[in-house]
């Protein structure tokens, strides 16, 4: 609440404790007409600065649970980026394990099947093959 | 009256709470899973035996390479998830 960034806190204790005070005063004053102004200033400015300080405890509550929450994303992020690297790490293995096999069944492939490389490859096969690779539009 | 507004607006306004919590969103599981899977190979006309087995064998490798990079995902999603639900608790 911007309010209680601009205004000290103490002004809401010293509001509350004056309008009390005032009150207390008016109760004892010899003329009736300010004896009437003064309590109801008084009982006005009691009722403001009640609410204003219940707003205050609320707001401290606030605040106290938010700085809490930031403290517990701070951990969290620190977690989510350990997860992260853990799963990166595995990513960058797993992928190399799978291009090293590629790369042995070509060199078998170079080494053995170009040996039996005498059949023919019917046109039907390669444009079934064709069709199951295209991308799907 | 019209100071009474002006002091009713400011008090209403001044009870406007912002939570200052700011969260920043998981980065991805590195630069290579963020690349998107390549076409397949095809076959050349009249190819012979080796090409079609080296190209099955490139396309096989590419399949588990994207395989390997969705799996990446989809444990990225899970995990993340539980560590966004602990927030708060």
């Amino acid at each position: 609440m911007w309010l209680f960034e601009f205004i000290p806190q103490t002004l809401f204790y010293l509001l509350f404790l004056a309008s009390g005070i005032g009150y207390a005063i008016s109760l004892f004053l010899p003329n009736p007409i300010l004896q009437k102004q003064v309590k109801i200033t008084s009982v006005i400015a009691l009722g403001i600065s009640i609410y204003l300080l219940g707003m205050l405890y609320v707001n401290n509550l606030w605040k106290e649970r938010a700085e809490k929450l930031q403290q517990q994303v701070v951990e969290l992020e620190a977690k989510s980026t350990t997860t992260n690297t853990e799963i990166k790490e595995r990513v960058v293995t797993k992928t190399q394990i799978v291009k090293q096999r590629g790369d042995d069944v070509i060199k078998y492939v170079d080494r053995e099947i170009v040996k039996i490389n005498n059949c023919v490859v019917p046109q039907e096969f390669t444009q079934a093959h064709n069709r199951a690779a295209e991308q799907p539009k | 009256m019209k100071l009474l507004a002006i002091a009713l607006i400011l008090t209403l306004t001044g009870c406007t709470t912002v939570v200052p919590v700011t969260a920043k969103f998981p980065e991805a599981p590195g630069l290579q899973s963020q690349t998107r899977c390549p076409q397949l190979q095809k076959l050349s006309d009249n190819p012979q035996l080796s090409d079609v087995a080296k190209t099955i064998t490139v396309n096989y490798t590419e399949y588990y390479t994207c395989a390997v990079k969705t799996d990446a995902w989809i444990e990225w999603y899970a995990k993340q998830k539980i560590i966004f639900e602990g927030l708060g608790k």
